[in-house]
């Protein structure tokens, strides 16, 4: 599970991102450094509003128009941004898989579920209607859903959350994506079902060799299926490196707060959860200098000032924070 | 889908009887059809006899029964102004009712959820905007105005059109875009405001991560979502549908229901004018009957509650 070798699938360096709101502009993102390579899972972790969502969509081009993004971003080598509507259509199609948090509302009520399968294969494969119905109940199969083509002609207000979740992953892995984004694909599932589906989604990752980036606000998710972490606030990466070292020795105050503050997986409500003191900030009030400083417990003088970098592969090291006093590492 | 049809029964029956007592004692106080058959210089015998024959001598109580009674055997009596049975002259009117009911829905349709889906999508642009300021004026120009100004315009200026009638095949064409105007209007606003609203959901996100082109997800799945709440909209409309149905007739001498109704209304011919609202009454039923039916095709979480 260790860093993997595979060919870089997605490189995004400086990311801005700005909203035109009709409070003026809002910097969500700033200067955001990440990649993640085939067959490798990179977690996003952090609190709500730390731009998790947007720093992953502004490479799938699911932004709205109000966004404005600037830096580099690469799918395959090639840059995308500034790339036409049409070229993001197909890379879409194509490229990259979604699923989104919310498995209910991200199927069409109106249509079966074979039927919004058979339409990815109508539309982008050209097959016939009977050949890509057949195409979806055999996918059905491969995400584990019993029965598949009984379930191939319900709607989707007639399965469960979990088997929802499964037909959304199968749809977005239905013309085999070399990316899969997972943006919190377990969170609206009952404890039991998430470890399936995740368990699903490891195997997927596996058998296809997929780049996976996937945001949860669930170490235990995290440590189960993440190569990398990387750790969000106020719309910096402010921790970035190996599962391993980020988890068990991390060095910015905010990550150590965050794992102290989250919930494993299966863990029952009897662990007391440590709480961060304050509120995460809001974009339009983002307070100067580093971001976390007025929550910090190990906050100096210089960190109401200046912004820390976070400093990418210093002394080859794969473990970058941004902080001016971090933690001792252990 | 039996207790669908049920119920529909039932209301058929009920609005019919409903709306029949409601007619049948509106009618009788309005005035007497004697008088109006009999002409200013007929004398008082000549009036009471007339009255005699067509049995409005009784009390107000018989005349009641024998008009349920005539609901029953669909048999109400001669016009008194045609002389010739009355549901007959209402069934031969019908279709050209029917006719210019369904025409004037279908443009309302076919202008409107282009229209509307164009108005949602330039939203923010001019042209978007003056989709809208155009249809804010359909919506509040009452449908005999929009006819007369038509007729002004393409009839007695362009002299393109006919102006009343249903002789030439263009005929219809001024009577139905007169009377979907106002249907058109509100449509094309609904269309608009749904649309909007369905963009934001979930599975247009989904089809777009998909790949699937904006066209695609628009009159596809948008399209086919909003025809639930527009279904049933429809079904609201019917009736009011109707009744400007009749003012468009009257307008155009077009020789449907409305203009015999109206007909029927001045010369105080209660058979026609019984016949003619029984006609109609079950006219909306069974339009509002096709609508549930429609609803049940169309959205699979009704079909499953009733399956
Ligand atoms: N369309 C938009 N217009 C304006 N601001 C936006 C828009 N989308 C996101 N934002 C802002 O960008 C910031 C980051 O949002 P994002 O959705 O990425 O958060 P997140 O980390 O995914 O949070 P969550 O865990 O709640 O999903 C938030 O402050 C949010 O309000
Ligand atoms: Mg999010």
């Amino acid at each position: 599970m260790s860093q993997s070798n595979g060919k870089p699938i997605v490189e995004v360096s400086n990311l801005d991102v700005f909203f035109n709101t009709t409070q003026g502009k809002l910097h969500a993102i700033r200067s955001a450094n990440w990649s993640v390579s085939q067959g490798e899972t990179l977690v996003i972790l952090g609190e709500s509003g730390a731009g998790k969502s947007v720093s992953v969509h502004a490479a799938t081009g699911l932004l709205p128009g109000t966004a404005e993004i600037t830096g580099s971003i690469k799918f395959e080598g090639e840059e995308i941004l500034g790339g036409s509507e049409e070229t993001l259509r197909q890379l879409r199609a194509e490229k990259i898989g979604v699923i989104f948090q919310d498995p209910l509302a991200s199927l069409d009520p109106c249509f079966k579920v074979g039927a919004q399968i058979a339409e990815i294969f109508t539309v982008h494969r050209g097959m016939s209607k009977s050949e890509a119905w057949a195409e979806a109940v055999k996918l059905l199969d491969s995400v584990q859903i019993p029965d598949p083509e009984r379930r191939a002609n319900q709607f989707s207000h007639q399965l469960s959350g979990g088997q929802r979740q499964r037909v959304v992953i199968a749809m977005a892995i239905a013309l085999s994506p070399t990316l899969l984004i997972a943006d919190e694909p377990t969170t609206a599932l009952d404890a039991s079902v998430q470890v399936a589906v995740l368990e699903l989604i490891k195997k997927l990752r596996n058998e296809r060799k997929m780049a996976v980036v996937l945001i949860t606000h669930n170490i235990g998710v995290a440590a189960s299926i993440a190569d990398r972490i990387a750790i969000m606030y106020g719309g910096r990466i402010v921790e970035i490196g190996d599962t391993k070292e980020v988890l068990q020795s991390p060095r910015h105050p905010y990550t150590q707060a965050l794992l102290a503050s989250m919930p494993k997986i299966g863990a029952g409500a009897s662990k007391r959860l440590v709480t961060i003191t304050g509120t995460p900030p809001s974009l339009a009030t983002i307070p100067g200098g580093c971001a976390f400083h007025p929550r910090c417990t190990r906050a100096i003088a210089k960190c109401s000032d200046v912004v820390p970098e976070i400093e990418l592969n210093k002394n080859g090291s794969l473990h970058s924070f941004a902080c001016h006093n971090p933690e001792e590492a252990n | 889908m039996i207790r669908i049809l049920g119920s529909r029964l039932l209301q058929l029956i009920l609005v019919v009887i409903g709306i029949g007592t409601l007619l049948f004692f509106l009618v009788r106080v309005s005035g007497d059809p004697a008088l109006a058959i009999a002409g200013s210089d007929a004398t008082a015998e000549n009036i009471a006899s007339i009255r005699q024959s067509l049995g409005l001598d009784r009390s107000i109580l018989e005349q009641y029964l024998s008009f349920l009674q005539n609901l029953c055997t669909l048999n109400f009596g001669e016009s008194y102004t045609y002389l010739l049975p009355a549901m007959p002259l209402i069934l031969a009117a019908l279709p050209n009712t029917l006719y210019l009911s369904f025409v004037a829905f279908l443009l309302a349709i076919v202008i409107a959820v282009p229209a509307g889906i164009y108005a949602a999508v330039k939203r923010n642009s001019f042209s978007g905007k003056a989709v809208m300021s155009i249809s804010m004026l359909g919506q509040s120009i009452p449908p005999f105005v929009i006819g007369i100004f038509l007729i002004l315009v393409f009839s007695v200026w362009l002299r393109w059109l006919p102006s009343f009638g249903n002789e030439a095949g263009l005929s219809i064409i001024m009577p139905s875009v007169a009377l979907s105007a106002v249907l058109m209007a509100r449509y094309t606003r609904l269309i608009r405001a749904y649309f909007l609203e369905e963009l934001n959901r979930g599975y247009v996100r989904t089809g777009k991560s998909l790949g699937f082109t904006n066209a695609r997800i628009w009159f596809k799945h948008i399209l086919r979502n909003i025809s639930v709440p527009m279904l049933s909209l429809i079904g609201i409309d019917l009736g009011k549908f109707v009744g400007g149905a009749v003012i468009v007739e009257a307008v155009f001498a077009w020789p449907g229901i409305g203009s015999l109704m109206i007909n029927a209304v001045k010369a105080r011919d209660y058979p026609l004018l019984e016949a003619g609202v029984f006609a109609i009454a079950v006219m909306v039923v069974l339009l509002n009957l096709i609508v549930d039916l429609l609803y049940l095709y169309i959205d699979p979480r009704i079909r499953a509650k009733v399956n």
